[in-house]
């Protein structure tokens, strides 16, 4: 049975609402909202009040940013949301920023990305914001954007930012709301596949959960636990000599597993205690299930599936031999079709109300999703280089991992560039171990 | 088997999984500047492995069967024909 959408609603998958769940989830243990941020440097400064206006003007034409929950009489949930516009700015759109310091360095610059990043997550009601800092000398800036990940996965913040930057060149019109329009129908046919493919992606995760998983619990301190970010960063020089150990260690095109395999090992210090002798790393990764073509289309809602890595913690001493390992648990994902089999399974967890999905995951996994989250973005989809003729420096993802595991790492690329962004949040594991851990991570990914 | 035919095939799937036109996609191309990521890269192995019956993710795969896709092509067409 096809249910028919409608200019007025949006069918979500199953990504979406089970991202839903680990949204209601993190907001119930650590008191903040799923969002994550991508910041754009540039060597100049741009005339902050033009760009926060076209922001605004930007964001007027997409009402799906206006939009709520609601579950249909099919039980499919759906983003309801309308398309008039209203002549006010939208408490769901918002901008900010200021001044920065001339001499504010790197470190000064994670500071205010994590600041506003913990104040954002705290403010309820806003889909996407903007704060843009400059230095008092003009002489560089940065933006911030922010994204409820309700509404945006990292590849479609990645389209939305470059249709916004594009914009504001004024080189290319920005797709209209008409164009970008997110369509999806109430998917309620095909249940028995449906159900079959979802027996088949529990079969995996079983397996998975047959041994102990490696867990950092989170200590609780309602009403809001500060969200920690530390970053690092490869030059051009040292990301191609990574690509090369990649290539010598995991073979062909197998970064992820080699830089998968360097962060567990990497980890490795922080997990290995008496209490946790012979448990095994369990890692969820996500991958993007658009394609390149097709991003500009789907900038908004989530298109996401997840593989999952599981090995003894003991492993992660070996890296060479754990990236082989990761390599093979990477093929055998692809053969048995997990990705594709949790996407379609998925869509029949959309009949859960959230509060009990959020339950049911949570008994599944037994408290224990993932030892940490990891992701390997590759080079964005965002291509602009200049923003009204100053040149962008750099472009970094920061995320806010769910709880559990509430610590992840992922790596993004920029201009020949890598960055590795740890996220998480305060008391999973204390700064200096953070610190510790990136420093661990850059020089066995380099060796 | 045919190179023609396996370079066709795989024009398809990676046209597939890139959303570009198989027509477009460049014989002479390195896989990695096509913009294939490992997940990518892996889904193309399976392919591989189902459509031609070689076991290439765990057989000893060289640089230079990579170095573009008429290389790969001629490597699945020489060990399909073994």
């Amino acid at each position: 049975m096809r249910i028919p959408s409608s200019p007025h609603k949006r069918y979500l998958n199953g990504a979406d609402w089970c991202l839903r769940a680990l949204a209601l989830g993190t907001q119930k243990q650590t008191g903040r909202r799923l969002v994550f941020a991508v910041s754009v440097a540039l060597d100049a400064s741009p005339a902050a009040s033009e760009l926060k206006r076209q922001f605004v003007i930007f964001c007027q034409q997409f009402p799906v940013l206006r939009g709520r929950d609601a579950r249909c009489w099919c039980l499919a949930p759906y983003w309801r949301y309308s398309v008039s516009r209203g002549p006010r700015v939208p408490e769901e759109i918002r901008v900010g920023g200021g001044v920065l310091p001339e001499s504010e360095g790197s470190t000064a610059f994670l500071t205010r990305v994590e600041q506003t990043i913990n104040q954002y997550s705290l403010i309820p009601g806003w889909r996407v914001a903007m704060e843009f800092y400059q230095t008092q000398d003009n002489a560089k800036s940065f933006v911030l954007f922010l994204f409820d990940h309700v509404l945006f996965d990292a590849k479609g913040a990645d389209s939305f930012i470059q249709l916004f930057l594009q914009q504001v060149n004024g080189a290319v019109p920005a797709l209209s709301d008409a164009e970008v329009r997110p369509r999806a129908d109430a998917q309620l046919d095909g249940w028995v596949n449906r159900f079959k493919n979802g027996q088949q992606a529990n079969r995996c995760l079983l397996r998975l959960m047959n041994q102990q998983t490696a867990y950092l619990p989170l200590p609780s301190m309602l009403p809001s636990r500060p969200i920690r970010i530390h970053e690092i960063c490869f030059t051009p020089e040292e990301a191609k000599r990574i690509q090369e150990r990649a290539f010598a260690v995991a073979g062909y095109l197998m970064f992820a597993p080699y830089a998968l395999a360097t962060a567990a090992s990497a980890f490795y210090p922080v997990f290995n205690r008496p209490e946790m002798e012979g448990f095994d790393y369990v890692v969820s990764t996500s991958t993007d299930k658009q394609r390149a073509a097709t991003r500009k289309r789907h900038v908004f809602f989530n298109d996401l599936s997840f593989l999952f890595f599981q090995f003894p913690m003991r492993a992660a001493v070996q890296r060479d031999t754990l990236a082989a390992i990761l390599r093979e648990q990477l093929v055998q994902q692809a053969r048995d079709g997990l990705p594709a089999s949790l996407e379609e399974g998925n869509l029949l967890m959309r009949i859960f109300p959230l509060k009990m999905l959020w339950a049911f995951l949570m008994k599944f996994y037994r408290n224990r999703m993932s030892s940490f989250a990891f992701t390997s973005l590759g080079e964005p989809q965002m291509t602009i280089s200049e923003v009204s003729g100053c040149r962008v420096t750099d472009y970094i993802h920061f995320p806010v991992i769910p709880t559990p595991p509430g610590l992840g790492l992922i790596l993004c690329q920029h201009a020949g560039k890598l960055h590795a962004v740890l996220s998480c949040f305060e008391g999973v594991i204390t700064d200096e171990e953070a610190k510790a851990v990136l420093a661990r991570f850059r020089e066995k990914i380099l060796s | 088997m045919n190179t023609d035919d396996v370079v066709a095939q795989l024009k398809e799937r990676i046209g597939f999984l890139l959303e570009k036109e198989p027509a477009t996609i460049s014989v002479d191309q390195p896989l990695h500047e096509m913009g294939l990521d490992s997940i990518a890269f892996v889904d193309l192995l399976v392919f591989i492995e189902k459509q031609f019956k070689l076991a290439l993710a765990s057989s000893g795969l060289a640089q230079e069967d990579f170095k573009s896709l008429n290389c790969l092509a001629q490597r699945i067409a020489r060990s399909a024909s073994l």
